[in-house]
């Protein structure tokens, strides 16, 4: 990108996005006759803009990933030496609870899906806002609800040290007494019903409100990963609201379906749990490739992303495949050695369509001019530890092996090398590529590129030990371990206080973006890319006033449609 | 709310206070009910004549929160669609898409009650060569009763609603004032009917509850068999409410213009959806335990 100097306050002037605003940013101002406390409700607490909606997201997930760093640091730092450092080994199993929770749905959903997929899919598709604005609004004034209804749980009798799957008995009456896991059954629900409506919004969006030319395999990447993720969500979260239901109904109106003592089966629960479970770590997925897709085709230089028809039949057949595999998380729980090996074979086919992924970028980059961006940087990263978190996957997803494994170290590395290496290296990278589309600034490249060395060096080191001692039978979720396998717990202590001291450097460096102000002047991308295609940057509050215009040619035929023909049945 | 169209035949939306509101009555629903649910945790606020429970007051006026900004928004939704004709054909196809959505997550929502009811049917704690389904106590009600009644009433109630639906685009496509008149007509009527019918299918089966043998706490069978049978019946209210509002903008001539009735056919789509979701009741639910299609195929004593 090319940037302006940073000149004090003439060539972006943020607070002057204010008066330039003026005519836009709602008629709030107009009615005010300037900025005001009430045109400041007006645009931010009922807004139905998808820029400020995402803007909203992006603030909220960046404030919960640092609460859910904090978490990780404490129970590194309760685990860096052999002996407890917490006198209460309920208030670690809560502080696991929470650090898991808060990331997946407060950090990683709704920034990916509710930040960039807010922000970049009416840009891509050139619409004026999202299908469903004011439900839009909804869906992310839901999640300070959610966030605070678990937050919350954690004051109160105790709090729920149950782990992020809530399994009963243990998150039964008998167990969890106290209000901590009604808190927790609430949020998850609340935050349940704000996915299915930003997802509805999603889909609808992405399927149906796109130029007459723009057919549906010619959609952007990322707009088809947050398609098929919206719809995995809308079937996948009913499931988990309706767990939760009957777990709330059995600790608090005498049903009994966990309960063997009425013929009910714990497993049951651990059955509907992670059929939503597996799908939700595919819709943590998916969004990351979509940001990946375009981070390397821009930056590869190149016009058009290698095989990009295959790559969107391997993203909704990843999808597909992932409702199909839960059992992958229950080898352990005594089922039918027949089913065992279905679901084993099942999730290794799951690596074809990823393998056809990450061989497609990997082919987009081959030739290319790989620019010197941050952005690359993380993408690369996450080619790399992605790959290795996915082969630690195939590790376990054959059964005899996770027999062995299952609940052990190993596992956590798995899912923290695809997480937060797979996940967060794509959420920087898509973060690095489209921050000056999103505030008109730019980051310093060199602090960013160092930023994301440490950041690399930092969670290499906390989570590539963890592969041993799982391999060496360290359990998960315990305070304490054998003296033995003190070494690589210390190693891993200390890549997590390496990755945190990389997220202070991180913020320091957004922090000081914000106050140098040095403006992009051309954003140095090719012209395949939809969301750049505009004049001055931050993009302006609404979008084009008229729909696209497109031209196709397909062989013979040439096509030249506005946008979706009216629909013309019946009555409607 | 003016530009309300943009030139792009999307909404252009104004600020809109209801999601704001709906965050700040699902915040205090939830906390209340958590709280009620523990023993009020001893807030009592006085009165002049005695104490009351101060979650309880903090539960209705969270639902008072909610119900007033869950109306606002429908009624702005009805404004916007009548009065100010924002619903162009394409806001249409995707408000028509987006609830066929929003019950397609529905439908997911009963199958996992369904995969519980499974689950407990054939599975190993309850039957395999162990045990009995429905279990040894429970006596199950017969289906060819009742609950074929309760079919019989939601089945008609959906085709009547159908009816109504042709009736209401007959209604809004004919030229002729009087036809056009006798239309709407049948189409309130059909409604009618449908609503009726509808309410009927509730007070019997109200009737069921009162007079069934076992209980919500009558083991897993009990649990299964309420939950499924009790969200059936919070959706039937709610669509019977959608059913109602239908009915009485269809009377005051909301679907009487542009050819545009995409209320009355979401909630014909949700009625329709509870329909499906009795049958299914009936077969799996009321059916199955007591033999009446299966028997041998699907392992049960």
């Amino acid at each position: 990108m090319i940037y302006g100097v940073g000149v004090k306050n003439k060539l972006v002037n943020l607070n002057s996005k204010i008066s330039s605003f003026s005519v836009d940013a709602g008629t709030s101002y107009l009615r005010t006759g300037g900025p005001s406390f009430k045109s400041w409700v007006h645009r931010w607490l009922f807004s139905t803009n998808h820029k400020d909606i995402g803007t909203l997201y992006f603030i909220f997930s960046i404030w919960a990933g640092l609460m859910g760093t904090a978490f990780s640091v404490i129970i590194r730092m309760e685990l860096a030496m052999p002996g407890k450092m917490l006198d209460d080994g309920q208030l670690y199993n809560l502080v696991v609870t929470a650090h898991g929770l808060v990331m997946i749905f407060f950090l990683v959903m709704p920034m990916m899906i509710g930040g960039f997929g807010n922000w970049l899919i009416p840009l891509m598709l050139k619409m004026p806002d999202m299908a469903f604005p004011r439900m839009n609004n909804l869906s992310f004034w839901l999640l300070p609800v959610s966030m605070l209804l678990l937050l919350g749980s954690a004051y109160v009798d105790g709090g729920a040290g149950t782990g992020w799957t809530v399994y009963p008995p243990l998150s039964s009456i008998g167990f969890h007494s106290g209000c901590a896991v009604d808190y927790v059954i609430f949020s998850l629900h609340v935050g349940g019903v704000s996915s299915i409506l930003a997802s509805i919004n999603f889909v609808i969006t992405t399927s149906l409100m796109r130029t007459g030319v723009m057919l549906i395999l010619r959609s952007s990447m990322l707009a088809w990963c947050l398609g098929v993720t919206g719809f995995l969500l809308i079937v996948a979260m009913p499931v988990l609201a309706g767990g939760l239901t009957m777990l709330l109904s059995d600790r608090h109106f005498n049903t009994t379906f966990f309960d063997p003592m009425g013929l009910g089966d714990p497993i049951l629960f651990i059955h509907l749990f992670w059929f939503f479970g597996h799908p939700e770590v595919y819709i943590l997925i998916l969004p990351a490739f979509g940001i990946i897709s375009h981070v390397v085709k821009a930056g590869s230089s190149k016009l058009e992303l290698f095989g990009k028809v295959p790559m969107l039949h391997a993203v909704t057949s990843i999808g597909f495949l992932g409702f199909i595999v839960w059992g992958h998380h229950m080898f352990t729980v005594g089922m039918n050695v027949d089913s065992r090996a279905y679901f084993s074979t099942v999730t290794f086919i799951i690596a074809i369509p990823t393998g056809v992924k990450v061989f497609s970028w990997i082919a987009t980059l081959a030739g290319g001019y790989i620019k010197n961006w941050p952005m690359m940087y993380w993408a690369g990263g996450f080619l790399f530890l992605f790959t290795l978190g996915g082969l630690t996957g195939i590790i376990l997803a054959s059964a005899s092996l996770d027999v062995v494994l299952h609940d052990t170290y190993y596992v956590v590395a798995h899912f923290h090398y695809v997480l937060s290496m797979g996940a967060v290296f794509a959420m920087f990278a898509g973060f690095h590529f489209w921050y000056p589309l999103l505030t008109g600034v730019g980051m310093n490249p060199l602090w960013s590129k160092s930023q994301f060395f440490s950041m690399f060096l930092g969670v290499n080191s906390t989570f590539f030990p963890q592969h041993f001692l799982g391999m060496s039978g360290m359990p998960r979720r315990v305070q304490d371990y054998p003296d033995t396998m003190h070494g690589f717990n210390m190693f891993s202590s200390w890549g997590s206080t390496l990755s945190l001291v990389s997220l202070f450097l991180f913020l320091f460096i957004l922090w000081e973006s914000m106050l140098s102000k040095r403006c992009l002047i051309f954003p140095m991308v090719r012209c395949s890319e939809s969301e750049w295609g505009a004049r001055g940057f931050p993009r302006k509050f609404h979008n084009e006033s008229q729909n696209p215009y497109g031209m196709s040619f397909e062989g013979k035929n040439f096509r030249r449609w506005g946008v979706l023909k009216p629909y013309k049945a019946k009555g409607h | 709310m003016f530009f309300s169209v943009g030139r792009t035949g999307y909404q252009s939306l104004q600020h809109s206070a209801w999601p704001f509101e709906i965050s700040l009555g699902v915040v205090g629903l939830a906390s209340s009910i958590v709280m009620l649910l523990h023993g009020n945790m001893g807030i009592w606020v006085p009165m002049w004549y005695d104490e009351v429970s101060g979650m309880v007051i903090m539960f209705y006026f969270s639902i008072f929160i909610l119900m007033h900004s869950i109306i606002s928004w429908w009624m702005d939704m009805v404004f916007e669609g009548t009065f100010m004709g924002d619903y162009t054909s394409f806001e249409r196809l995707n408000i028509r898409w987006g609830f066929k959505l929003f019950v397609l997550s529905e439908i997911f929502f009963f199958f996992f009650f369904f995969w519980a009811w499974f689950y407990s049917g054939i599975g190993e704690i309850s039957v395999k060569f162990v045990g009995k389904w429905p279990p040894v106590g429970v006596k199950a009600i017969y289906p060819w009763r009742v609950p074929f009644l309760n079919l019989l009433l939601l089945v008609s109630s959906g085709m009547f609603s159908q009816a109504s639906k042709w009736a209401v685009s007959c209604h809004s496509k004919e030229l002729d004032t009087k036809k056009s008149g006798h239309y709407k007509f049948a189409a309130l009527l059909s409604m009618m009917v449908s609503i009726l019918l509808g309410l009927l299918f509730l007070w019997v089966q109200s009737e069921e509850y009162y007079w069934c043998s076992y209980t919500i706490a009558d083991g897993v069978f009990g649990s299964s068999f309420y939950m499924l049978t009790g969200f059936h019946g919070m959706h039937v209210m709610v669509g019977l409410g959608f059913l109602l509002v239908c009915w009485f903008r269809l009377l005051w001539s909301h679907f009487s213009f542009r050819r545009s009735f995409l209320g009355l056919q979401n909630a014909i789509y949700y009625w329709h959806f509870v329909d499906v979701v009795w049958i299914f009741l009936f077969i799996f639910v009321y059916g199955w335990p007591h033999k009446l299609l299966t028997g041998v195929w699907l392992w049960t004593y």
